[in-house]
């Protein structure tokens, strides 16, 4: 047996060396780990914006969708931006026809509580279905390390406050603040004309009995919150303007003209008989009118997409200026009493009656829809009669007594509120990496909108950006 | 008994310099996945740039034609139109997008864009399919924040 063994030199060498071939190992390892450890941080980083960006568009691009049967949705999209990180974003849309079902979807940024730097992204699904019993469907985190969320909304070339055709919100209910009546005779009438609009058509203005007198002329003041281009007039027929009662359409439901005992003949009226108790009244809506009438405001912006009836952008101002628009138009013939005029809704046996004022042409100084302003009179220029129409007459010789009654009434415009709809959004989010990297401190500085964003540590960032329009809007107002 | 010598000195230099050559390797497949992951980074940000921009000139179709060869670069000299209003939106949301520095903000013109350093590219196309039909095509052309490659996204659209 000869077994020498290692010398100590030997073994040293060996020592060595292996230390400088295990150093480099460990070294490549960690150059490779921590490699694989940043990108995994950039791939999270670009996943998130990914997904979180494809979600927002996606549900930002349904907002304001509704079915055709379900009511207008006035506020599709809003946007709170207090000028800091953390906007928030509201879009409304309908989801299902059958059942119906409208949803709000929320996305907002919400820190942690322990580290305020670290923000999470929070998505909120709210059936609004009944606007006054909203049912929350789930609040859950879809992102994290989101530190700055922010939204634009744009419409255009359209100005926040602005009075500009397609700038407002279009196609909305406008319900008065204040309507007050109105007379220069002698009527004390004390009921709340804020009656007509409280959307209750059982509920319906009146003045009847001691405090209606046939004198004067009658108006109601309404005052809006913010500017309105009224578009849409709605008239509920259930004044109890019929009671009972039906006409036959085909035969054109107005009269043949007087007859000898100063009753009118209801072509139309068939069994079983009814009455009518609004027949013959006039409405006549007026910005500012020279005839007397006590109409508030200080004139009116012309508002349209050319000047076919007015300078557009200018104020209109002063006595002598009048823009109005005649509803119940009785004229000279009896013929129109019965609603064969488009304007006339007196004794019409419907529930309600539209009237798309913009559709209206003619005579060009009836330009109301092509005007703005808080204020708005209706002058109602001639009084209900009752109308007894059985045995296919109808007897004006005031079953019982002269009043003015008022159906509920729904005034649909452009409402300038001060803020848009925008059609298009840009979405912007910097998300941040779960880890620091690195021994040195990276300075981050990236402007969004309205918010600048700086920072100095170790985390690494990437900014992304995009836009999505809002096509069902974008079209509906143009 | 068989006489055993040993691994010489050499022969563990070898072995050494072999494995570091695998180490190299293995170290240049690093490099190069993080140059495929900030591509497709750029790629990502890219498509939704050019989301953003297709988006804007979708809802301004009067002045489609306008942009057509429009490059967003540099700044316009004047703000006051639309075309140029949104030529600048899309030239600060690219410059923060593909983190840009002041001094990289030259154009690159023509050769090969592989060998393109430290410039960029990024021009708008709008070209009508066939005369009269009122159907376009917009291109929408980024180069890569290391300026060596260009990404193009296209969409058709229907100017009526």
């Amino acid at each position: 047996m000869n077994n020498k063994g290692f010398s100590l030199v030997e073994m040293m060498i060996t020592l060595a060396i292996s230390a400088i071939i295990i150093g480099a190992a460990f070294g490549s390892y960690t150059i490779i780990a921590r490699n694989f450890q940043w990108q995994s941080d950039m791939k999270y980083m670009s996943q998130t914006a990914r997904d979180v960006v494809e979600m927002i568009t996606k549900d930002i691009r349904n907002a304001g969708f509704r079915f055709e049967s379900s009511s207008v949705i006035s506020d599709p999209v809003k946007i709170y931006d207090a000028g800091d990180a953390l906007d928030r974003i509201e879009v409304i849309y309908d989801e299902t026809e059958e059942p119906y079902k409208r949803v709000k979807i929320e996305y907002k940024l919400k820190p942690y509580s322990s580290n305020s730097s670290r923000n999470r992204l929070i998505k909120i699904k709210t059936d609004i279905t009944d606007p006054n019993n909203p049912i929350p469907i789930f609040e859950s985190p879809i992102a994290d390390h989101v530190e700055t969320l922010q939204f634009e909304g744009t419409k255009g070339s359209c100005q926040e406050g602005q009075i500009v055709y397609g700038c407002g919100k279009a196609d909305v209910l406008v319900t008065p603040v204040r309507a007050e009546f109105g007379t220069n005779g002698r009527s004390t009438c004390s009921d709340n004309a804020l009656k007509i609009f409280d959307l209750n058509p059982a509920t319906y203005w009146d003045c009847s009995g001691s405090e209606y007198d046939n004198s004067g002329n009658y108006w109601i003041n309404l005052e809006f919150a913010n500017d309105v281009r009224p578009t849409k007039l709605v008239l509920s027929g259930s004044l109890g303007g019929l009671s009972g009662g039906s006409f036959d359409l085909s035969q054109g439901e107005f009269t043949t003209g007087y007859q000898s005992d100063g009753s009118y003949d209801l072509l139309g009226a068939i069994e079983p008989w009814g009455k009518n108790s609004s027949i013959g009244m006039i409405f006549r809506f007026y910005r500012e009118s020279d005839n007397g009438n006590n109409t508030e405001g200080d004139g009116y912006t012309c508002v349209w997409i050319d000047n076919t009836y007015c300078e557009v952008g200018e104020l209109i101002q002063g006595s002598g200026v009048r823009s109005n628009l005649d509803f119940g138009d009785r004229g000279s013939s009896p013929n129109h009493w019965l609603g064969a005029n488009v304007y006339s809704f007196a004794v019409q046996p419907i529930s309600t009656m539209t009237y798309n004022l913009e559709e209206i042409d003619g005579v060009h100084d009836h330009y109301l829809f092509a005007t703005s302003s808080k204020w708005l009179t209706i002058e109602i220029s001639d009084r209900a009669r009752y109308c007894d129409y059985s045995r296919g007459h109808c007897d004006l010789t005031d079953g019982g007594g002269r009043f003015i009654q008022i159906p509920d009434m729904k005034i649909y415009g452009e409402s300038f509120d001060g803020t848009i709809v925008p059609t298009e959004i840009m979405v912007g989010l910097i998300v941040r990496s779960p880890n620091e990297h690195g021994n040195v401190e990276r300075s981050h500085a990236y402007s969004i909108g309205n918010y600048s964003f700086t920072k100095n540590d170790k985390y690494l960032r990437d900014f992304y950006t995009t836009s999505a329009t809002i096509r069902n809007l974008l079209y509906q107002s143009q | 008994m068989n006489k055993q010598s040993g691994v010489s000195l050499i022969e563990a230099m070898v072995a050494a310099v072999v494995v570091g050559i695998g180490f190299v390797a293995i170290y240049g497949i690093t490099t190069s996945s993080t140059r495929v992951l900030l591509n497709s980074i750029d790629r990502e940000k890219g498509n939704m740039l050019a989301n953003m921009i297709m988006e804007d000139i979708i809802i301004d179709t009067q002045n489609l034609t306008q942009y057509h060869n429009l490059k967003f670069i540099s700044s316009p000299s004047s703000q006051t139109t639309t075309v140029e209003k949104k030529q600048q939106k899309w030239k600060l949301t690219a410059d923060q997008l593909f983190s840009v520095v002041q001094n990289n903000s030259s154009e690159c013109i023509g050769g090969n864009p592989r060998e393109w350093r430290n410039c960029h590219y990024r021009k708008v196309e709008v070209v009508e399919t066939s005369n009269g039909s009122k159907v376009y095509t917009i291109s929408v052309h980024l180069s890569n924040r290391d300026g060596r490659a260009v990404n193009t996204f296209k969409r058709i659209i229907n100017s009526e």
